[in-house]
């Protein structure tokens, strides 16, 4: 996390159930995004709960950071963004992933 | 129906000379062992991500006329040889955005065709916006940058280069731009450039100015970074130039760069290790004879045509990739290999075939596009990247992966107009910014005449110019409070009702010496005044040099396939 940040890289909407980055802290953070790196066992079809750690977001100097399922971001994985145009994540907010509903 | 011969012929030697600009070809098919993922596959990132950006084709517009190659006619034959003012004039405003928005962040490498003319002030200009490429940059030569019009070398002292360079410094032949380009390069921060800088006796750069860094480069140098173990991760690797004032078309500048990403991943996310991932940056604006407008004899080239590395500069090349030949290399170059010499393309086809070079990165066509090169088993990719000034305004990224064993590239492809919609909300619907076909400053103005006339042409461009300020000033009032008497205000004007005044009676009256000679005090206006509203005017600009280069492409003002919207007539 960026020194001195309060915002956390990735907010949970329950409304549309979609996991979405927060071009805030990518704003704070001096350094630029690499890549986002998904951890191998999250896929469609698999289950998260809170705290689960989802990805690695990967910077141009260490260290990486990790994602970890916001509080109430839990469900199983409909869909899973393996596009992502993280050269913009401090100009727009990207969808990370949806859960299914139900 | 053309019936005077000699303009039959002119029209002849022009389609023989101007292909290179518009060139586009058709591409055999990748063999089996290559994939085109539509996802990104689990993946190791292994080369930082650095912005790809070519053409923007910095443009004097307040040139003389320019026989021959700014005609209206000339135009018909190369879309490019005249373009939109509005697109001349607003078009930098691309590459500004590109560079304040993501040169903090992420590093650019420039393609080539920084200028358009060749002209020092035109580079001068171009390096005024690098210069907020604060995360570093380098370019490489293209044909427009060190040669006439992107052609021709000719005297620098020459008529119609002077013409066109007119209120823009200097014509800039090959020589002069490895020596300003060396020159701006040490100015950077980083390592690699600070290490440029001091082996020039450069220590001390912050009270240092452009000609005195001039004076110190040497005609010809071989620049290395000196690895200390523990030490700094440089961009920039290694430098060799050669300046020849006596035969300026063989100066060359070759550079090396390294995007390897360092401790960047997770624990033992890297099997094997870090992987070296580096790129040569090509000069193939390096020709043995000086090039002509016509390609002829066989050993003549025309520089927007045919690109040419010379034997030493290809010596150079060889030497760094010997250094280490496991690293991952991709090769950049402004020509697309297709337009490179005969002795060229087999000189690199040997270097790909003997080292780990998975990509040549080109630019000059205008169109980005993949095209696929040899035969059989051996094909190879090579990635062009189109133009940020000419429709559909293209940048990309560049990043390279490892999947099991096997390299991936990623790299996105962005337009510039799709970019300023989503972010900058442009171009506005706003009916009265755009110029309509009726108008002074209507976009494609200059496509209605068809006759050899530079003198004319130069005319109706600078009108319509007249008329875009004219619209700027109406939209963009200045601040109400500044003084009558600021430095600001264009000779004889103290409102902004006087400089529209002024606008239209020149228009109406004046010559064209007495066009240019204002333009150049509105082009001063334009950038001192502050204006009502900053944000409205950057929207105002954004929009004209987006609806300039839309219409220009397709020589009309319609909708494109990609529009969504169209408001009909009222019935």
């Amino acid at each position: 996390m960026p020194e001195n940040s309060t915002t956390d890289p990735v907010v949970y909407e329950s409304t549309n159930r979609e996991l979405r980055t927060v071009p805030k802290y990518f704003q704070e953070e001096d350094r630029a995004v690499q890549d986002v790196r998904w951890e191998e066992d999250i896929d469609v079809g698999v289950r998260i709960e809170p705290d689960r750690l989802l990805a690695h977001i990967i910077f141009d100097a260490p260290p990486p950071e990790p994602l970890y399922a916001p509080e109430a971001c839990a469900g199983e994985i409909e869909w899973i963004n393996r596009r992502i145009p993280y050269e913009w994540l401090d100009l727009r907010p990207i969808t990370l992933l949806r859960l299914k509903a139900g | 129906m053309i019936k005077r011969p000699w303009v039959r012929l002119y029209l002849a030697i022009l389609m023989v000379l101007f292909g290179g600009c518009s060139w586009f070809s058709t591409s055999p098919s990748l063999p089996k062992g290559y994939l085109i993922p539509s996802e990104q596959p689990p993946s190791t990132v292994i080369s930082e991500l650095v912005f790809l950006v070519a053409d923007n084709q910095l443009h004097n517009v307040y040139g003389e006329p320019v026989h021959l190659l700014r005609s209206e006619l000339a135009d018909k034959i190369v879309p490019t040889a005249i373009r939109p003012v509005q697109l001349d004039f607003y078009g930098q405003d691309f590459l500004m955005w590109l560079v304040e928005s993501r040169g903090k962040r992420y590093r650019i490498v420039h393609i080539g065709d920084a200028c358009d003319f060749s002209c020092t002030g035109e580079f001068k200009r171009f390096l005024e916006i690098m210069s907020e490429a604060k995360k570093g940059w380098v370019m490489l030569p293209g044909n427009h940058d060190g040669f006439f019009f992107g052609n021709e070398h000719r005297d620098p002292a020459n008529d119609d280069w002077r013409a066109a360079c007119s209120n823009a410094g200097d014509p800039m032949t090959k020589d002069l731009f490895v020596r300003l380009y060396l020159a701006v390069l040490v100015l950077q921060q980083g390592p690699g450039y600070r290490a440029l800088a001091r082996s020039f006796g450069l220590d001390q750069l912050d009270h240092a100015d452009l000609e005195q860094i001039l004076s110190l480069i040497p005609d010809k140098g071989d620049w290395r970074y000196d690895d200390k173990p523990g030490g700094d991760h440089p961009f920039l690797r290694a430098v060799s130039w050669r300046i020849d004032e006596e035969h300026p078309w063989r100066s060359f500048v070759v550079q090396e760069v390294d995007t390897t990403l360092k401790n960047s991943q997770p624990a033992n996310t890297v099997p094997g290790g870090e992987i070296s991932v580096r790129a040569i940056l090509l000069d193939t604006a390096q020709y043995d004879s000086a090039p002509r407008l016509v390609q002829f004899p066989p050993h003549i080239f025309n520089a927007g045509l045919t690109g040419e590395l010379l034997p030493d500069q290809l010596d150079i090349v060889l030497k760094w990739l010997k250094v280490n030949p496991d690293r991952v290399w991709t090769l950049v170059g402004h020509h697309p290999f297709d337009s490179l010499t005969q002795r060229t393309q087999e000189a690199l086809d040997s270097l790909r075939r003997g080292f780990r070079i998975r990509l040549y990165v080109s630019a000059h066509t205008h169109a980005g596009q993949f095209m696929v090169h040899g035969t059989g088993e051996d094909k190879w990719l090579e990635l062009n990247v189109g133009s940020i000034l000419d429709w559909s305004l293209e940048i990309r990224t560049l990043q390279f992966f490892r999947v099991g064993e096997r390299l991936m590239l990623r790299s996105p492809r962005y337009t510039m107009h799709e970019l300023l919609r989503d972010f900058e909300g442009v171009p506005q619907n706003e009916e009265e910014w755009e110029a309509k076909p009726h108008e002074d400053d209507y976009y494609l103005r200059h496509e209605d005449l068809k006759h050899l006339d530079a003198y004319k042409t130069e005319l109706r461009l600078k009108n319509t110019l007249l008329a875009a300020h004219h619209r700027l000033l109406r939209f963009n009032p200045t601040q109400p409070k500044v003084s009558p008497t600021a430095p600001f205000w264009p000779p004889g004007c103290k409102s902004d009702e006087e400089v529209l005044e002024k606008i239209r009676n020149i228009i109406e009256h004046q010559r064209l010496d007495e066009k240019i000679e204002f333009l150049v005090a509105l082009d001063h206006f334009e950038r001192e005044r502050p204006v009502e509203d900053p944000e409205k005017r950057s929207k105002f600009r954004f929009s004209q040099a987006i609806w300039a280069s839309k219409y220009d492409f397709v020589h009309a003002r319609k909708p494109l396939t990609d529009d969504w919207f169209i408001i009909f007539s009222e019935e």
